[in-house]
């Protein structure tokens, strides 16, 4: 972690050297100091080195006074191991050396320098130390002659060995004769003006060089004084070397720094941005958007501790225990909170991915505590604990249900040791384990400490792990709140809570074991105290069933929250939510603007006299809202990427904040729909299909769109209300999908689910009535994704479902022009739409 | 005797790539059952799904026929038959047939999709504590399954090993491993190592080296996290890894079961033999 003030950093980074990075358009150029660092020899040593070599093959005593006089200069040492012997040994030699030395190598400034994404390295040593720091080939492409030019520059990064290769102990340059070839020799020509190339179009920083090589110097200064190059920076702790050469003149500033810090510098600042293809992708008006070119920082999965965007990405899972007050400071209560603290009731909290849920039931573990009167553990399931349990298929029904409840006690009272070993102190403890040990099924033998009480526990769930199931060692699923009251000998509460995060890495039948305790509602009577579960899980991945195909009642059962909604009816209260956790980000971090619709003004004008550009604008907070579909983490990532856009400094310094002009807004939001629609192939199985599914519904989409605001602009000028005829085109904008699940075919039903999971389609209403089965569930009813909205030039407002049959659904990628002309066979104007869609899906 | 899984008549966990190589498929089946039953050679068929465990159950159950030197023939076996069998076999006398295809398919929707589940391995289910864990996946073809266990375990921090082998032809295919493996390998939290690929011997003393070196170099103290392992590459080093799962019990030995399986090679190459005990 790099522990610097902003202006140190400011210095250390100059704003464009920072433009440069972004816009990967820098060279590193590294010098010997690197390989030092890693334990390489420097020239001195090596000179050493040779000498030693030479030495038993001198007799002449004036010769062996000479080369002792010299023994630290390199150039001079090879000048006389070459004449002495011959330069093709003296280079096997050196290549020796290098290689040998190498295998002691410390790697890590290699390592840092590799994980650096796409540059340019040039660079004066010989070794393979930076070479084997990638994780292969494919990641980098290397230069060290004349004749290797021909070959394609690596995507990612170049590396141009300037004074040759180990590998090949001809092509290294080391003896006088070598450095003059170099630089006079016609032969290397076109590596010489690759050279000059870079260094016209590229920022330079030098790490750990000392500007020894006068070929370098020449070649450096020839191009500068023909005008061409750019500012480059000298990263040294020797201002001295810097100011030999009047670097200075040459447009060569200094920064002081050690080499290795200032990798990190650099590299922190790339964790914030982490390498990303070129983005190029055809936008809905078919206009080419390249996020590169466009100069657009892609996604941040990573911030760091100099990163002063309120709205850079942090996650519940990497805030550590003791530091939770950072949960706290960005806390805001969402829509139905008073629901989730309700004591004596179980309640499942839903929501995609990011849309906050473990945040909450962190926040709600601390908050329960503040109150002697309540109880609270948050515990996660960890698939790793749970994928050794899944059913197996020799248990019974009620076999399985008892063996599993058993394992799910050993899993809870262990993860609550753990945590009370952390908060209790050792005397209450001591006490609490010989009240502990009175519970049945405990072996009082052989735990003697809270610490052999924690491995005992360990040890049983192993067992369960290996397959064993024996009825009679079994704990009762009571268990669980026979230890709440020894717990509560100590603490008196009068509500216990588990909250359990996570929930969705437990299978079904793990699910349905579990609902027994849901069931119950609460610990039975005779415990005297409140317990209930507070569930985080997935959207649409619990199940409400127990073992018996028995569905749990809502509100009874019990109660449901959902994070986040696309539910007409829930926007509002999601919007105020959305709205409140921007605001209280730009507070705690007190910048000059903590309003977020200040920030994110929003387009204004006239509908009634540019119709046409009614798919166009999504500027302002209440689209940014909409656009991320009331998820959190898509809403402040689309933030966080508009300040870095139009703030690039903030991402290492702190900025006076200024309302982003709606046209910026719009820009960055397109990008980032481009981005949501082009990225989602990373980890899907079927991209080609899904890709060909989320098109097809696109563009037809868009074409109704695009018909009904040419009508609406016909009927304008015949003089129909405009304000009647804008909802009507709301209306036809979009159309969300109900599927009929019955003959629905299982392949499609995959794409649809796929397409889920990453994001480009979603789940949009949330099942008030999960027990009232129909003809359409939940699982079988999906919107596009708001952000999709701007990559098909879409307007965001409003959405009607329309019922597709499945029958007719599972043609859309075998078949899409029948999909299109069945769906489109009732409506106005079907010829123009489907020929339309047709000829962009052939295109 | 020879053993069969009768997934050949069952062929509904499988996907052809059209009906020309489901014809094929069916046809080299009962040409294989027709050899046998002319040879009169004793083979057992079970039947089953290949997702569940039922077949090594039934497998195990005729473990008391089976007869020694036994010679197994892993190459079409799915990676949780191997590692199953191999704990109720007699090791010592038990001799492994691996045998290449002759082409693999360079399109990764190709291989095998999706992600059924992931579970813990019966008997390498590992000594798993409260506690985040570290992802080995030793890399195949098969990038999104790769991909599925990293989202699913969201661990600290994983290593991804690559194998390469020698040998120049198969060599080529650490290419295919690399684009279908690119966006995990991208991921800032992944970090990666080549080891020596069907080579079993030199895999078993590497994959401990890679791994302490690894550990080292990220300054992660073992206690403080779980260790999860899975396996993606070539099914001969399986073997080799079985051993080193036996060595190393608190480790969980994960499988990613695939939605589908896909046929995503050609023909047969080389085969391999490998005795248990020379890995040791």
């Amino acid at each position: 972690m790099i522990e610097e003030s902003n202006e140190t950093l400011d210095e250390k980074i100059p704003p464009s050297l920072l433009k440069a990075m972004l816009n990967k358009n820098y060279i590193l150029f590294l010098g010997a100091g690197i390989g030092k660092i890693a334990g390489l020899p420097d020239g001195k040593e090596l000179a050493n080195k040779i000498a030693d070599d030479l030495e038993p093959n001198i007799t002449d005593p004036k010769e062996r006074t000479r080369l002792n006089s010299k023994r630290d200069d390199l150039k001079e040492v090879a000048e006389l191991y070459k004449n002495k012997l011959n330069a093709s040994e003296l280079k096997k030699l050196v290549a020796h050396i290098i290689g040998d030395k190498e295998k002691t190598a410390d790697r890590e400034i290699y390592k840092l320098i590799a994980q650096l994404p796409a540059c340019d390295i040039v660079t004066t040593n010989y070794d393979h130390l930076l070479e084997d720091s990638y994780p292969s080939l494919n990641y980098y492409e290397s230069f060290y002659k004349e004749d290797q030019l021909h070959r394609s520059p690596n995507p990612s990064t170049n590396i141009y060995k300037i004074h040759g290769d180990r590998g090949d102990p001809d092509s290294i340059v080391i003896t006088k004769d070598d450095y003059d070839k170099w630089m006079d020799s016609a032969r290397n020509e076109a590596f010489k003006e690759k050279l000059r190339v870079l260094f016209r179009e590229k920022i330079i920083v030098f790490l750990g060089y000392s500007a020894e090589d006068g070929n370098f110097r020449t070649l450096f200064k020839s191009v500068y004084n023909s005008g061409n190059s750019k500012k480059s920076f000298f990263i040294s702790l020797h201002e001295d070397l810097w100011r030999k050469d009047e670097w200075k003149s040459y447009g060569l500033e200094f920064i002081s720094s050690d080499a290795k810090e200032y990798i990190k510098i650099l590299l922190n600042i790339y964790s914030r941005i982490p390498s990303s293809e070129m983005i190029s992708v055809r936008e809905g008006s078919n206009h080419i958007w390249n996020a590169e070119l466009e100069g657009f920082p892609p996604v941040s999965s990573k911030s760091t501790s100099i990163d002063q965007n309120p709205f850079k990405y942090i996650s519940a899972e990497n805030v550590k225990q003791g530091d939770e007050d950072i949960i706290a400071k960005y806390f805001i209560e969402p829509y139905e909170y008073a629901m989730i603290l309700e004591p004596g009731q179980n309640t499942v909290i839903e929501g995609h991915r990011g849309s906050g849920k473990s945040w909450l039931l962190r926040y709600i573990s601390m908050k329960l505590n503040e109150n002697r009167e309540n109880l609270a553990y948050y515990i996660k399931c960890r698939p790793e604990l749970f994928s050794t349990t899944l059913r197996k298929s020799n248990l019974t029904d009620a076999e399985w249900v008892h063996f599993f409840l058993h394992y799910f006690n050993l899993y809870l009272i262990s993860n609550i040791c753990i945590q009370i070993k952390r908060t209790m102190n050792k005397n209450n403890r001591d006490r609490f384990l010989v009240s502990l040990l009175k519970l049945p099924k405990l072996d009082s033998h052989s735990i003697h400490s809270f610490d052999d009480l924690i491995e005992w526990l360990y040890d049983k769930m192993d067992e369960c792990s290996s397959g064993n199931y024996e009825s009679n060692i079994c704990t009762s699923p009571n268990f669980i709140y026979r230890f709440f009251m020894k717990l509560k000998e100590f603490n008196n509460f009068e509500n216990g809570y588990i909250l359990l995060d996570e929930f969705d890495n437990l299978s079904e039948d793990q699910q349905k074991a579990i609902a027994i305790h849901l069931r119950s509602r609460n610990a039975p009577l005779e415990f005297n105290y409140n317990l209930n579960f507070k569930i985080g899980v997935k959207t649409s991945r619990m199940c409400y069933e127990d073992i018996n195909g028995n569905l749990l009642r809502l509100n009874h059962d019990y109660t449901k929250v959902s994070l986040d909604s696309l539910a007409e009816e829930d926007l509002d209260h999601f919007k105020i939510f959305l709205q409140k956790v921007a605001n209280k980000r730009l507070e705690e971090e007190k910048f000059n603007i903590t309003d977020i619709k200040i920030l994110l003004p929003k387009q204004t004008y006239d509908l009634a006299d540019k119709p046409k550009k009614i798919g166009d604008d999504y500027s302002g907070f209440d689209n940014y809202a909409e656009l991320s579909s009331g998820i959190v983490r898509d809403y402040v990532s689309l933030i966080k990427d508009t300040l870095y856009y139009s703030f690039k400094e903030i991402a290492i310094k702190k900025v006076e904040l200024k309302p982003i002009p709606p046209n910026i807004q719009n820009h960055v939001v397109k990008i980032k729909s481009s981005m949501h629609f082009r990225n989602y192939d990373q980890d899907i199985k079927e991209p080609e299909k899904v890709r060909k599914m989320i098109f097809t519904l696109g563009r037809l989409f868009k074409e109704i769109q695009q018909q009904s605001i040419e009508r609406y602009y016909e009927s304008v000028k015949r003089g129909k209300n405009p304000a009647k005829m804008i909802d009507n085109i709301r209306k036809t904008s979009q159309i969300g999908i109900l599927i009929k699940k019955n003959d629905l075919d299982p392949q499609i039903k995959e794409l649809l689910d796929e397409a889920t999971e990453v994001q480009l389609l979603q789940i949009p209403i949330f099942p008030r009535q999960p027990q009232v089965k129909s003809d359409i569930t939940i699982q079988l009813n999906y919107k596009f994704h708001r952000l999709l909205m701007p990559y098909f030039a879409l307007a965001i407002q409003n959405r009607h479902p329309r019922n597709i049959d499945a029958n007719v659904f599972n043609i859309i990628i075998s078949t899409p022009e029948r999909f299109l002309k069945i769906l489109l066979k009732d409506w106005d104007g079907y010829t123009s739409i489907y020929q339309n869609t047709l000829n962009h899906l052939e295109d | 005797m020879l053993v069969f899984n009768d997934y050949f008549h069952d062929i509904s966990d499988l996907e052809f790539k059209d009906q020309l190589t489901r014809e094929k498929y069916v046809k080299e089946y009962k040409k294989t059952v027709n050899y046998l039953k002319d040879k009169k050679i004793d083979f057992l068929e079970l039947n089953g799904s290949i997702f569940s465990d039922d077949i090594i159950q039934k497998l195990k159950s005729k473990k008391s026929e089976f007869r020694y030197p036994l010679l197994l023939d892993i190459s079409c076996m799915p990676r949780h038959y191997i590692l199953s069998i191999l704990s109720f076999i007699n090791l010592d006398k038990t001799y492994f047939a691996y045998s290449m295809v002759n082409k693999y398919s360079n399109v990764e929707e190709d291989f095998a999709i999706g992600n059924r589940s992931v579970k813990a391995l019966n008997g390498f289910s590992g000594k798993i504590r409260h506690q985040d864990s570290i992802l080995i996946l030793i890399l195949g073809f098969q990038g999104n399954r790769a991909m599925s266990i990293l989202r699913k375990y969201n661990p600290h921090l994983t290593l991804a090993i690559i194998p390469k082998a020698e040998d120049k032809i198969l060599d080529a295919n650490i290419q295919i491993v690399y684009k279908n493996n690119s966006s995990l390998l991208n991921n800032q939290f992944v970090k990666s190592k080549v080891i020596s690929a069907f080579n079993p011997i030199n895999f078993r003393k590497e994959l401990d080296l890679l791994i302490q070196s690894f550990l080292r170099e990220e300054n992660l103290e073992i206690s403080k996290f779980n260790i999860v392992l899975s396996h993606l590459g070539p099914k001969l080093d399986l073997i080799s890894l079985h051993k080193y799962l036996i060595d190393n019990k608190t480790f969980q030995f994960t499988v990613s079961m695939p939605t589908r399986y896909r046929n995503y090679s050609e023909g047969i190459g080389s085969t391999y033999i490998v005795k248990y005990e020379d890995i040791l």
